[in-house]
């Protein structure tokens, strides 16, 4: 009987937060950001320094309105730079964009030197689906301080197709007993590439030939 | 109930502490690799034909034994419809990789390394007549058809592993990777590719009705893969 009564609090309060959950935030195609400046705000770099060391260390960023915005021949849009640690070398960088429910960031990364200026850029070919995070990755050379993050105007507004699949567990109770069922789900899913989103940058320390 | 709790708990623990995959990424400016040994036996001999989630798996031990029959009995049949076709999924792979690398100025020769005990990268690399600069290794963990669960469409699947190792020093990786088409769930850090709409079959009856088209769902996969191990070293 207290395994029921559990049960039900439990559908209940699922069914409480699924009445609360609010819409995914919806792809952003327009930018009115004007008068952008043309090379990014080095002073406001977003340290990519663990606070005590760590085998992988994460930041995630939202990339939105309140970002700063730059000017590029393509046009403007926002961006973060990031400062890259003292030991960058010794690190594997992933550097790009959540996949949303709704929306994707196209990402346009560039490794910049201590002045700020493009040491080198990936192009589309370069990025792929790690998991769900649409991305680059390499490792930092001599050199290289801050990279760079902004959105790709160029794509912003085209569709990206996928299709998802998985498995999906639901359980009832029934005469005292837990009962399961696990069953398949294969969803298409399109998404729109979006001046906003999230922005995730990962290090990890680099595994030595014999640990790979 | 004190000795399930703490396994949870020790459980949680572990996933928690696991650390995430991660490549290692090729630095094209600094390995100055021109010629490249690939090696042989990339692809398991017999491709899959697996419905994840199906009924029997819902319906414990007995469940389970049957439906690892009807499992065993799809890839069967889904194998001889290919085998029957002439369909070669290792010269498919090794084909566009050649041809994908030798588009990006690599010289790409074929070895003979041997047929794989497991589905592991070669341990050591034959010398060859002409001397590379580089071993591609390119494992195919497996592949075929993959369904979500009942009632739910066969897509094709590939999940393999690629490295290249210094010729010099074999022990040096230049590059490492995993690449998942069409994975269960994305895997952090995997490259994970979107399968082709294109080729997508109700069910068991429809794959074999249609073996040109289950070849060509294959070699598509294939070609994805093969272009993403050339992209990675670009």
């Amino acid at each position: 009987m207290p395994c029921i009564r559990e049960g039900i609090a439990i559908i209940l309060t699922v069914t409480v937060l699924a009445g609360c959950a609010t819409a995914p935030p919806a792809a952003v195609v327009t930018y009115a950001h004007k008068d952008c400046p043309a090379s990014p705000d080095l002073s406001a770099a977003i340290s990519l320094t663990p606070p005590k060391d760590k085998a992988v260390y994460s930041v995630t960023t939202r990339l939105d309105a309140m970002a700063p915005c730059l000017s590029r021949q393509d046009g403007a849009s926002p961006y973060h730079v990031y400062a890259l640690p003292e030991d960058a070398e010794t690190k594997t960088v992933t550097v790009g964009s959540i996949l949303e429910q709704t929306r994707l960031l196209p990402p346009q990364i560039s490794i910049l030197d201590r002045e700020g200026k493009v040491r080198r850029s990936f192009s589309t070919a370069d990025y792929f689906f790690r998991g769900t995070v649409y991305s680059v990755q390499f490792q930092p050379r001599a050199g290289d301080a801050y990279v760079l993050v902004a959105t790709d105007p160029a794509r912003v507004g085209q569709e990206y197709n996928s299709i998802s699949i998985g498995t999906s567990t639901s359980s009832t109770y029934a005469n005292g007993a837990a009962i399961s069922w696990t069953s398949g789900v294969d969803q298409r899913v399109s998404r729109i590439f979006s001046y906003e989103g999230s922005v995730e940058v990962t290090l990890y320390n680099n595994p030595t030939d014999k640990q790979r | 109930m004190s000795r399930v709790l703490a396994a949870v708990c020790a459980a949680l623990s572990l996933s928690a502490c696991a650390t995430p995959y991660v490549g290692k990424p090729y630095d094209h400016a600094s390995n100055g690799v021109h010629s490249i040994g690939l090696a042989s036996d990339a692809v398991p001999k017999k491709p899959i034909a697996y419905e994840a989630a199906s009924v029997g798996s819902n319906f414990g031990l007995i469940g389970a034994l049957v439906d690892a029959g009807i499992q065993a009995n799809r890839a069967d049949e889904v194998n001889k419809a290919l085998v029957g076709d002439g369909f070669n999924a290792e010269s498919k792979l090794q084909g566009r990789i050649i041809t994908a690398l030798g588009s990006q100025g690599y010289t790409v020769k074929p070895l003979d390394t041997g047929d794989r005990a497991k589905r592991e990268f070669v341990t050591a690399y034959p010398s060859t007549p002409e001397p590379v600069d580089a071993y591609l290794d390119v494992v195919v963990i497996d592949y075929g058809y993959l369904s979500a669960g009942a009632f739910k469409p066969f897509r094709p699947t590939l999940t393999a592993k690629v490295r290249l190792v210094s010729a010099k020093d074999t022990s040096k990786t230049l590059m490492e990777n995993t690449i998942a088409y069409n994975d269960i769930a994305p895997t952090r850090g995997v490259i994970t590719l979107t399968p082709n709409p294109t080729y997508a079959f109700k069910n068991r009856t429809d794959m074999l009705s249609d073996p040109k088209r289950l070849e060509a769902g294959l070699e598509d996969a294939l070609y994805q893969v093969a272009d993403t191990v050339a992209q990675l070293l670009r």
